[in-house]
């Protein structure tokens, strides 16, 4: 585990942000003290993100920033992890290397069980920088209050899991990852999971990040995903975000696509108080392909967001991207969908659609394509939709002897499952399909 | 086995069913004629339970049962069966997912053991064979992107496999044809047995050649206001709903 001295202690971010003094840390190679201090300059001269700013309207972010938090360097009982394991994704019967508030637990991973070909590597354990996940020494962000959370990320990150699948590598099983956020009850706890994908030429292989908390106690989990697709290569990501009632989660998916690769991801929001996940892809190469689905199931006074940005920088690529929403009681979702075709990017072939499912009438949805086209032979659709449960499906599932209460759970389940189907594992497939059900049940 | 005493309707603000009377016994088809908007399918809707219908006077009576009472699923596990007019697409549902899950429901009603997937697997193939279905369309989601036809033989498929006491066919035979009402027809007939009962609802006689009804109700203005045997029918082909009315 890396120490990491430059904390919050009990204050606000902002706060925090402007207080830090990056002090260099002895166990780590320099290139990365040199990314974590440029993060921390960048932190101390933009700032926060509010909701006057563009692909920020309509956000929470103001609640989450006007709590205070802790750093994340208490140490959690075994029994409560075990227990939260048991609870969730070890069903899957797959192994996993498991991280509790950021740091990798060894005692609780099979880091022998690893796919021939891909290698997990400790950051402080690599005497010069990757090149292949955009760090540069002045930290690796576009500067601006919006990378305020992946800056933070990056100061506060203790064991990035560093995956590097080597080329032709063809990995039958996924890679499993489980980020644990032990919440605390005075201040609010901050983890910061991060992953870095890099997929070699022509390699193929599966990630999935499980994200849960305690029962109890408040935490922010700032998660980053960082993914590179080599030429020729497919990678599939899956992310689940199963938080607790008080969880909030802010997650960055970047990924840079490049020539002939494939990447597709599934963010699927089960449960958390406040999530906001932004997706960036950029196709970099000729014929690149990326296709983003998400699922997010919303009750309460929930608040989930989404915010993808795709961008086609080179002719001839593909992108696809489904968002399904069901959103119960007073709860809120916000879908946001650029897609950017470069002047060079001809033959594209976009698709975007975004629909939702509201259970309640007071559940309240904000969909916000936007397609900024300059190239001329393209092909980009969008749509959204919003609707209910319609009492005419209803009718006729009833007459056939179906009652009410399961004509509707099966409705809903099957908008769902068109999301969860598109998985490739089948075993992260059934488990979701299985807790789909339950979440279902339990509303 | 059914009995309808001066059932009265409103929809919409619209008084359509307007004294009823109609009593069907166990092994017999009635077959419900009648012009558009004469009240047909809403007749139909009614006894399985749609929403949106005012009962303003009247009652209906099924097997002891006062049957405007119960939710449609209960009508449904009690043995009535309606095939829509106009069959309704649910995307994400596997059709046979679905009519195991009816079956099972009704079967539980019923006091028995849910059926084993072997078992099922069998009927749902002596059906779809018997209705010359396309095996594809036992996977595919309900009705999702089936043609009109598809979407008719389904529902006749449906009633194979659940067996209900009273089936209630509302239009069936529209958009079908000749050779894919023969084959609807013969799944009905497979059906025909003493203790089953069946209400036709068409606008045409030609269904009526192959589903050989033992009685022809006129429905017209929300009344039925002429009774015969499957004679009536030829005649209302020859002539016209007006004359059945005038007189």
């Amino acid at each position: 585990m890396l120490e990491n001295r430059c904390e919050p202690r009990g204050e606000k971010l902002q706060d925090f942000a402007s207080r830090i003094n990056f002090q260099r840390e002895e166990s780590y190679p320099d290139w990365l003290n040199d990314v974590k201090a440029g993060a921390s300059d960048l932190l101390k001269s933009s700032g926060f993100p509010h909701s006057k700013i563009e692909n920020w309207e309509f956000s929470q972010v103001r609640k989450v920033l006007a709590e205070s938090y802790d750093g994340a360097d208490t140490e959690a009982e075994t029994d409560k992890i075990r227990k939260i394991l048991d609870r969730s994704l070890l069903r899957t019967g797959l192994p996993a290397l498991v991280f509790v508030n950021g740091s990798l637990a060894l005692e609780y991973s099979d880091t022998e069980q690893l796919p021939e070909g891909v290698k997990i590597v400790s950051a402080a354990s690599m005497q010069t920088r990757p090149d292949q996940f955009g760090w540069t020494a002045g930290g690796s962000l576009v500067k601006g209050a919006t990378a305020a959370f992946s800056g933070l990320n990056l100061l506060l990150m203790k064991d990035p899991a560093l995956l590097f699948i080597e080329p032709g590598t063809k990995a039958e099983q996924e890679v499993q990852l489980v980020f644990i956020s032990i919440g605390n009850r005075e201040h609010r706890l901050i983890t910061n999971p991060a992953v870095y994908v890099y997929g070699g030429v022509s390699s193929e292989a599966s990630i999935i990040e499980t994200h849960v908390g305690s029962e109890k106690g408040k935490y922010l989990s700032n998660s980053t995903t960082v993914i590179s697709a080599g030429e020729g290569c497919r990678l599939n990501h899956v992310k689940i975000i199963s938080e607790n009632e008080q969880g909030y989660h802010f997650s960055s998916i970047k990924a840079d696509v490049a020539r002939q690769a494939f990447f597709k991801t599934h963010t699927i929001v089960q449960s958390g108080k406040i999530v906001r996940n932004e997706v960036e892809t950029k196709l970099k190469g000729e014929g690149a392909a990326a296709e983003l689905f998400g699922l997010y199931l919303t009750d309460g006074n929930r608040q989930v967001e989404n915010s993808t940005v795709i961008e086609h920088l080179k002719p001839e690529c593909t992108s696809r991207e489904h968002y399904k929403g069901i959103l119960n009681d007073e709860s809120r979702a916000v879908f946001r969908g650029r897609i950017v075709v470069a002047e060079d990017a001809q033959k594209t072939d976009s698709r975007q659609k975004n629909d939702n499912l509201l259970l309640s009438d007071s559940a309240r949805i904000n969909s916000k394509p936007q397609l900024e086209i300059y190239a001329d032979d393209v092909s980009c659709t969008h749509g959204a939709t919003v609707g209910q449960l319609e009492d005419e499906k209803i009718f006729y599932l009833q007459s056939r002897g179906i009652s009410r209460q399961e004509a509707g759970a099966l409705l809903i389940k099957a908008f769902g499952n068109e999301i969860i189907s598109g998985i490739d594992s089948e075993k992260i497939r059934l488990v979701l399909e299985e807790e789909l059900l339950s979440i279902l049940a339990r509303n | 086995m059914l009995k309808i005493k001066n059932l009265q309707v409103k929809a919409e603000g619209k008084h359509i069913l307007k004294g009823v009377n109609l009593e069907v016994k166990p092994g017999e088809v009635h077959s419900i004629m009648g012009p558009n908007g004469s009240g047909k399918s809403t007749l139909a809707q009614v006894l399985a339970g749609r929403e949106g219908y005012e009962i303003l006077e009247g009652e209906v009576w099924y097997k002891g049962m006062n049957l405007l009472e119960l939710d449609p699923e209960e009508r449904a596990r009690e043995g009535v069966f309606l095939a829509f007019q106009y069959p309704v697409e649910i995307p994400g549902v596997a059709n046979t997912y679905f009519l195991r899950a009816a079956l099972n429901a009704q079967r539980k009603h019923r006091g028995e053991k849910e059926i084993d997937a072997g078992d099922f697997l069998r009927l749902v193939k002596e059906k779809a064979t018997l209705l010359k279905m396309d095996t594809g369309l036992l996977s595919r989601p309900v009705n999702e992107g089936f043609s009109g036809g598809e979407k008719k033989r389904n529902e006749i498929f449906h009633m194979a496999v659940l067996e209900p006491t009273l089936g209630i066919l509302d239009e069936t035979d529209s958009g079908l044809d000749i050779d894919a009402m023969k084959v609807v027809a013969d799944g009905v007939n497979s059906l025909r047995d003493s203790e089953r009962a069946f209400v036709v609802v068409t606008h045409y006689q030609r269904l009526l050649d192959y589903i050989v009804p033992d009685f022809v109700h006129v429905l017209s203005d929300g009344k039925i206001v002429k009774s015969g045997d499957k004679s009536l029918a030829l005649e209302l082909e020859k002539t016209g709903y007006s004359w059945a009315s005038n007189n």
